[in-house]
């Protein structure tokens, strides 16, 4: 396609319905994501009126800060190494162990409750397991007084949460690979490990680079993790950058902060999608070759990998079990009678956490689903000038980390003329346009399979363009809709990084009860709540993906697995 | 309901698809679009509908200017390639939606939508979901369903290609018998000459954005006006010749060593580019007639229908079909051919 030439300036004048539904993203757009952005970076580089670096030199000449920089990358790239990994055990092992399907659907379903639970889901069972009175190193190995917080509980727990993305990323990779492609090798005459090492992994490392990159985004941005597990021995940006305004109440230098995670995060984000996210050695033909059980795989080798990824499951398994019996018990490990009086305190005292989090979730399910086929269908199937910067604008509270987008809107939106703090539809925004991108990349990718003669026989038979998206293209991408719906659901059920800044006297979030419970030292109805939330989002994705199977859309098929994208 | 284009052209940036086409469709007439791949033939359909608008030029319709009018806005319906059933739609739906939408109430949209599958002899599958119809079916509802709008003008784009052979014949034929029941005014997209010979009172004949040349199948055919449409317009032999004017409206075409008097009223005098028909020259064993064009069998093949033969000869080698199959002549055999007039064609170099 050429650059817009004049032609699609005309048609889209000439279309009121498609004019307006542009102008009205782009302002949306302008307000939630451009300005924002340019408060935050003008409350951190300008003072007096005129541009300076100080704020910046301040933090980089600060030895804390230094310190927390070099943990951050530290530890972003310790979880990117070590979650590729757990990732690759996985997708390997359902890939080519030949386990049956009723396994793989276990797999699946254990493999993915980390990324639909509340970030402190895990730090909360390894306090309980690792703790001063821990299960395991009190109980089961009789150490006293160890302490669970710094480096290591850190990474385990992130590398727990987030390695599902590497599953999911390299997964299809690996069962896109050719085995005629090991099987030629083998009849070559290499052996396993030979053609493993020479065939299998070479094949898969664009997919190692991506999920590599985007565990180490996820960890460089998480803040719930190191805040709970962290300590003060090892402090890291997005905790130094919520300090800074919560505690010192320097907007300026949390301001900053935030802005020195932006360099490592947007180097990954457009190393991801413009390098490694384009490079792929697999290609789907259409053309299925006798798909024999592959050879490549030794027995002992099958036996090995299975026990591995047994040995992890059973620890994620664990890690919920001791969850639920926490949140049943007095106080672990020095009460261990029944009770269901944490459950009565999320319900009382709790409660307002609970219907505030529901109906900021419930406004903006249907925004955020709305909005993310809006865009989506607008990028993919519209000519319009800047279409391309629409898509790019669009998806930059995603790739941002959570601390900078809650700070942009906290310092943009506190005073006048837009003035959202404190109000429910300040935490509503803030994820409608941080999550909604999972809807937009879900309708783009349906739209590509769908044939554009469809939207074009409807406006033939004589239908304007809203009433063809409404009546066409909207039912076809309804799974993607959905999906859209259900990504903006779990995250405003389980987020906090951004959303902790905007929280209220008036509006405040179950993920911030839980943090508060957490530095109470309440675990108990820190667990209750914990376990609410997983079993709310278990609920309505249930519903979702039933809803869902009724549509006979023609790609409804993996539409299920984008609710887990991002 | 007629169709005028006006100097059209069509550019996509740099690119330019259609390069100032003009041509008229006359009310209750099918024509045809033809034209190899790239040729700006679906363009043209594309910009009759209003799915693209033209850089420059005029389009009227019915005899009101359409230039710059949305497909929506337009009172024309189209029969796409891949017949674009709403697959969420029951095929009752499916046909009603044009209704619907130009607002006919419901009751009185879905008789006019099951009148509309009756005329295309598909009562009782109003229920149906398109997915559960065969490929011919699935055409025959895209029909139905452009033409319950009784628009001025009805566009197919290549309906029949995702069809098998056997039942493009048949849908071809009732394309045609529907148009000609309903006098509609039909422009058609194809890339196949026999189908567009079969369908069309005109042709429209395109290559690279332009006309190479419009009339009716049989003119085409006949007297196509170049080497391009002697070639696609069926099979035929490029040969040299030598022209010589014999009068008027004939003359006298040489090649190698026979001459054929042909009707033509245009050819210029000397060297010229002939087409000759393989069904046109009669394979005799020699020496034959006095006049005939001597050869040698170059290679033989037996189609069960006919045979066909390379032949060797001063003129070139000419491909010929021959409907004797049931004394074949070998590779190598002496022969004498002779050309019907009326399979000679000088075209312009």
């Amino acid at each position: 396609m050429a650059a817009p030439s004049s032609d699609s300036w005309r048609r889209v004048a000439r279309d009121p319905v498609l004019l307006s539904a542009i102008l009205a993203v782009w302002i949306l757009l302008a307000l939630f994501v451009v300005f924002p952005l340019v408060e935050l970076l003008a409350r951190a580089f300008v003072d007096e009126g005129k541009v300076t670096l100080g704020p910046l030199l301040e933090i980089v000449s600060n030895a804390g800060h230094r310190i927390a920089l070099a943990n951050s990358l530290f530890l972003a790239t310790s979880v990117g190494l070590a979650g590729t990994a757990l990732g690759f055990l996985f997708a390997f092992t359902a890939v080519r162990s030949g386990l049956g399907r009723h396994w793989l659907t276990a797999l699946d379903a254990v493999v993915l409750l980390p990324l639909v639970s509340p970030p402190f889901t895990t730090s909360i069972s390894i306090i309980f397991s690792f703790g001063p009175k821990g299960f395991i190193s009190h109980d089961l190995l009789g150490l006293g007084n160890v302490s669970p917080y710094g480096f290591w509980s850190t990474a385990l727990a992130e590398t727990l949460t987030y390695f599902p993305i590497a599953y999911l990323t390299l997964r299809p990779i690996l069962a896109a690979i050719d085995p005629n492609l090991e099987e030629m090798a083998f009849s070559l005459g290499g052996s396993r490990g030979r053609i493993f090492r020479t065939v299998t992994v070479p094949l898969a490392v664009p997919g190692f680079a991506n999920a590599f990159l985007l565990l180490f985004a996820a960890s460089l941005a998480d803040f719930a993790t190191p805040l709970i597990l962290g300590g003060n021995g090892f402090p890291v940006l997005p905790t130094e950058a919520y300090l800074q305004i919560t505690g010192l109440f320097d907007f300026k230098g949390g301001a900053a902060l935030s802005l020195v995670l932006l360099v490592p995060a947007a180097f990954v984000f457009f190393l991801q999608r413009y390098w490694v996210g384009r490079r792929t050695y697999v290609t789907v033909t259409g053309k299925v070759g006798q798909r024999s059980r592959t050879r490549a795989l030794a027995p002992w080798a099958g036996v090995l990998l299975v026990a591995g990824c047994f040995a992890v499951t059973a620890l994620i398994a664990y890690f919920y079990g001791l969850l639920v019996y926490a949140s049943l018990v007095v106080a672990f490990g020095a009460n261990n009678s029944f009770t269901l009086a944490h459950y009565h305190v999320i319900f009382t005292e709790g409660l307002p956490a609970i219907r505030d989090t529901l109906i900021i979730a419930a406004i903006g399910m249907p925004l955020g689903g709305f909005y993310g086929v809006l865009v989506g269908y607008l990028i993919a199937r519209k000519n319009f000038p800047g279409r391309r910067a629409m898509e790019l604008v669009a998806m930059i509270n995603y790739a941002l980390p959570g601390t900078i987008v809650g700070i942009g809107y906290l310092i943009a939106f506190n005073d006048p003329p837009i003035a959202l703090t404190g109000g429910a539809m300040i935490i509503v925004a803030c994820y409608v346009f941080r999550y909604s991108p999972t809807g937009i990349r879900a309708t783009v990718a349906l739209l590509q399979q769908i044939d554009r003669s469809l939207e074009e026989a409807s406006s033939s038979l004589g239908a304007g363009s809203g009433e063809t998206f409404r009546r066409v293209t909207l039912p076809l991408i309804a799974s993607a809709f959905f999906a859209g719906l259900g990504v903006v659901f779990i995250r405003s059920m389980t987020a906090i990084s951004a959303t902790i800044f905007l929280v209220s006297i008036s509006w405040t979030l179950i993920t911030v009860r839980i943090l508060e419970n957490m530095t109470e030292l309440a675990l108990g109805p820190a667990a209750a709540f914990s376990v609410f939330v997983i079993v709310v989002v278990f609920i309505v994705v249930a519903a979702l993906s039933a809803v869902l199977a009724r549509f006979r859309a023609p790609t409804a098929g993996g539409a299920a697995r984008s609710f887990l994208g991002g | 309901m007629s169709v005028q284009f006006t100097n059209i052209v069509k550019r996509y940036g740099t690119t330019t698809a259609v390069c100032g086409i003009s041509f008229k469709v006359d009310s209750g007439t099918l024509v045809t679009l033809l034209g190899p791949s790239g040729c700006g033939k679906t363009t043209t359909l594309r910009m009759i509908a209003g799915l693209e608008l033209p850089s420059e030029g005029r389009i009227e319709i019915a005899g009101r200017d359409v230039t710059h009018l949305s497909a929506t806005q337009r009172d024309v319906s189209m029969v796409f390639q891949s017949y674009a059933l709403f697959p969420h739609m029951s095929v009752l739906e499916n046909v009603a939606y044009g209704l619907r939408r130009s607002g006919i109430a419901k009751e009185e949209a879905t008789r006019q939508a099951l009148e509309g599958l009756a005329q295309v002899g598909l009562e009782g599958y109003g229920q149906r979901q398109p997915s559960e119809l065969s490929g011919g079916q699935q055409q025959r509802v895209a029909v139905a369903r452009a033409l319950v709008l009784k628009p001025s003008v009805l566009l197919f784009d290549e309906p029949l290609s995702n069809l098998d052979a056997r039942l493009r014949r048949q849908m071809r034929e009732e394309i045609r018998e529907l148009q000609q029941r309903l006098r509609l005014t039909v422009v058609y997209v194809t890339h196949d000459q026999q189908e567009a010979m079969a369908v069309s009172d005109r042709i429209i004949v395109m290559n690279a954005g332009r006309i190479e040349q419009e009339g009716s199948p049989r003119d085409l055919y006949e007297r196509p006006a170049t080497p391009f449409l002697a070639r696609f317009m069926g099979e035929s032999n490029p040969a040299k010749g030598q022209v010589r004017r014999l009068d008027a409206a004939r003359v006298c075409v040489r090649l190698g060593s026979t001459e054929i008097e042909v009707a033509d009223s245009s050819a210029r005098e000397g060297a010229a580019t002939v087409a000759v028909r393989p069904e046109a020259i009669k394979v005799e064993t020699a020496p034959g007639s006095a006049n005939a064009l001597p050869g040698t069998i170059a290679k033989a093949s037996y189609l069960g229908t006919h045979m066909e033969y390379s032949i060797d000869t001063a003129a070139g080698t000419l491909f010929a079909t021959c409907p004797r199959v049931e004394r074949p002549l070998t590779t190598g055999t002496q022969v004498a051919l002779v050309l019907a007039p009326r399979g000679v064609i000088v075209v312009r170099d």
